[in-house]
């Protein structure tokens, strides 16, 4: 009932201190990317700014209250190990913008072979082919044509993950650049 | 007037040559897009990209293998075996009215 709420409401609140606080008492540095293993896949559609930023935060409040615990306090190379994060965010921001091009390219490219094999069947008909022949392979390429549609639609929907994935990532930058 | 079925009878057989090549070579491009939707993650995981985001990336591309593998399949045993059957029953027909002429 708990997890329902939990990917109802986007509220990972809980994992995210719970995780900041282990993290911590680990001695491990600060690790955002756990978040992507405690959310639960749903809430990647639904919810997932609220899922994200009430982990982020709680893991902040988690990790310092860990150190506070500990009486420790933040040394310089903090600092630089948050822009070596901020510069690595970019770089896979980058990967993912040119696997979204290469998205693009397949999704004009399956365009381009369903257009080709309607000339062709529009060609034979042209040729003098019977009605016969003619009409069952143009209802053959109308089942053919759905599938396209089907793909296009499957890559329209992996652009949105990327776009979702480049939306964390920047997200994580910006968290990078606050440090 | 045989002579115009019979020339109609091998332009379709013709044609039925060329879509035959034109589909092989279709399920040939659409191979080449699969591969390429598996180098595009290949690359992504060569550069190093963040192991926590590459499986949801590896599963986007367990899906395009399997929808297009079910294209070309679809391509082979509906348009490929279809033009086959047609190209089978042209020439006979081509036969019949070679057969008479003779």
């Amino acid at each position: 009932m708990a997890n329902i709420y939990k990917v109802y409401s986007g509220d990972y609140s809980k994992e995210g201190y719970d995780q900041g606080i282990d993290d911590r008492k680990e001695n491990r540095p600060k690790n955002k990317f756990k978040f992507f293993k405690a959310v639960n896949p749903i809430n990647y559609i639904w919810a997932f700014n609220n899922a994200f930023d009430s982990f982020n935060k709680n893991y902040d409040k988690g990790y310092l209250d860990g150190q506070r615990v500990e009486h420790k306090i933040y040394d310089t190379k903090q600092v630089k190990g948050a822009n070596m994060q901020k510069d690595n965010y970019e770089n896979h921001i980058r990967m993912l913008k040119d696997f979204k091009q290469n998205l693009l390219a397949l999704k004009r490219h399956i365009q381009m072979i369903r257009e080709k094999y309607k000339k062709q069947i529009d060609a034979m008909e042209s040729a003098g082919f019977v009605e016969d022949i003619i009409t069952p392979l143009r209802n053959k390429y109308q089942i053919f044509s759905s599938k396209i549609d089907e793909i296009d639609r499957q890559l329209a929907q992996h652009d949105q993950k990327i776009e979702m994935q480049t939306e964390a990532l920047n997200a994580l930058r910006a968290i990078a650049r606050i440090n | 007037m045989e002579n115009n079925n019979l020339q109609s009878l091998a332009n379709q057989i013709g044609w039925c040559r060329t879509t035959k090549d034109y589909l092989i070579g279709l399920n040939g491009e659409l191979h080449s897009v699969a591969t390429n939707y598996q180098t595009t993650l290949d690359e992504l995981r060569n550069r190093g990209y963040m192991a926590d985001l590459l499986p949801q990336i590896e599963e986007m591309n367990r899906e395009f293998q399997e929808i297009s593998s079910d294209l070309i399949g679809h391509i082979e045993r509906e348009h490929l075996a279809y033009i086959e059957k047609q190209s089978m029953g042209i020439r006979g027909a081509l036969e019949k009215v070679m057969g008479s002429n003779r």
